[in-house]
């Protein structure tokens, strides 16, 4: 038997090279077919886990696609309970981050006053930018060693907590919480709340 | 028996992917900025590892020579879209988010395509299956450790879990220049640890062969014994 090593005509080349991909498109057909449900599901979860986050008590959301002037796409929701209206957010993003887009999901309350934010998305520094718009649980060492349970809900965080139960005309670098050494951030996360509060004044006015 | 365990643990301290061989730099400076990333991206590309160098192992008889490389890079970008999938699906988002483009990354990571070379195109299943899982583990171990102390120093916390020692950290630990800072200080605790027990023994640490530490004077790896 000769050795398939050491062989280098053109045909068996293409052969041994057809082989090794057809075999390993299949693996990937595979795989990507036993995993296309649960992604698609995970994706349907995570956006409902946030609205939950935002919103109060709801049992059914409609969503309405807006593309904005400027090219970015924005996500109207409106959520209800027992048929009544229980809350409105809007999902939508800005460009001006310290590491370009961030993406968040904000809800109002009937009088369209800022009830909660949320950031799904950010590119910004680690330990800068990130303290305008993470909200992150801290657990504490000692309340692990002491059995102390972690905290429910949303975790607080300054910058983002201080927009709330303010009108789209009322945020102004005045009036929200501005993280310093952070400015570019804090500004992109205000421009951000008031695209969204604009959104909303516009879906309502017609 | 022990020659199979020295193929396991040679990966994990003598010849350490990240430490010893200064191989697979970029995810190791990207996805070590904290503990629980690192530990993600160290176990993905020790799965990569494992299976293709089982893989290659087992189509070594058959791959041509002069296509080896491109046979190579099929096998391994397989497993690493299998991993990429899979992770999507059930990795927390957090960490799947985190690593990003470093997860497809894995497919040109220098370490997996350094032991299909060097070792699973050459050696058997089993041999080639412990040394993959050994480098995995070394890889993993490597970026955690990395991970724990840039993640300690910048935030205070290891694995999200704060310590109380301090509140505000070292931001700059947990971009990529820290990254460079504490990787060299892991290094130059690996090599003194190493000169140190070679020392008690009364011998001299060699390197490995392929590392070239004879051209250079910063340390005394290359210096003969005239004391």
């Amino acid at each position: 038997m000769t050795d398939l090593r050491k062989k280098s005509g053109i045909l068996y080349l293409s052969f041994a090279l057809f082989l090794i991909c057809a075999a390993a498109a299949a693996v990937m057909a595979f795989t990507a077919l036993l995993t296309e449900k649960p992604i698609r599901q995970r994706q349907k979860s995570l956006v409902e886990e946030n609205l939950k986050l935002v919103l109060p008590d709801f049992d059914a959301v409609t969503e309405r696609k807006i593309s904005g002037s400027d090219g970015t796409d924005s996500v109207l929701f409106l959520a209800e309970k027992d048929g009544k209206p229980a809350g409105k957010a809007v999902q939508t993003s800005t460009m001006n981050g310290y590491g370009g887009r961030i993406e968040a999901l904000v809800s109002f309350d009937p009088a369209n006053r800022v009830r909660r934010i949320v950031v799904i998305s950010h590119n910004e520094t680690p330990g800068i930018g990130t303290r305008v718009v993470e909200r992150k649980a801290v657990r504490r060492l000692w309340d692990v060693l002491k059995g102390r349970k972690a905290e429910e809900g949303l975790p607080a965080n300054e910058a983002l907590d201080s927009y709330e139960g303010r009108t789209g005309d009322e945020l102004s670098s005045g009036t929200v919480h501005f993280v310093s050494g952070a400015t570019i951030s804090s500004n992109a996360m205000l421009d951000l709340v008031r695209r969204a509060a604009d959104i909303l004044k516009e879906e309502e006015s017609h | 028996m022990t020659s199979f365990a020295k193929e396991f643990t040679k990966g994990i301290w003598k010849e350490n992917p990240v430490l010893v061989l200064a191989l697979g730099m970029c995810p190791t400076l990207a996805t070590s900025s904290n503990a629980s990333n690192a530990l993600a991206m160290g176990l993905a590309t020790t799965f990569v590892l494992v299976c293709s160098n089982l893989v290659i192992s087992l189509i070594r008889g058959i791959v041509p020579d002069k296509i080896r490389i491109p046979c190579y890079i099929v096998v391994i970008s397989t497993f690493v879209t299998v991993t990429d999938l899979f992770m999507k699906a059930y990795a927390p988002p957090a960490i799947y988010k985190a690593l990003g483009i470093f997860l497809p990354l894995i497919t040109v990571n220098c370490i997996v395509l350094g032991r299909a070379e060097a070792f699973a195109s050459k050696n058997g299943l089993f041999l080639s299956l412990l040394d993959g899982a050994g480098m995995g583990f070394g890889f993993t171990l490597a970026l955690t450790v990395v991970g724990v102390i840039r993640e300690f120093l910048s935030a205070g916390t290891i694995f999200n879990l704060h310590m109380q020692c301090w509140e505000t950290g070292f931001a700059v630990l947990g971009q990529a220049p820290g990254g460079f800072i504490v990787l060299g200080f892991v290094l130059a605790g690996m090599n003194c640890l190493n000169i140190r027990k070679a020392r008690k023994n009364g011998a001299r640490y060699e390197p490995p062969p392929e590392f070239d530490c004879h051209n250079c004077a910063l340390c005394d790896f290359g210096q003969t014994d005239e004391k």
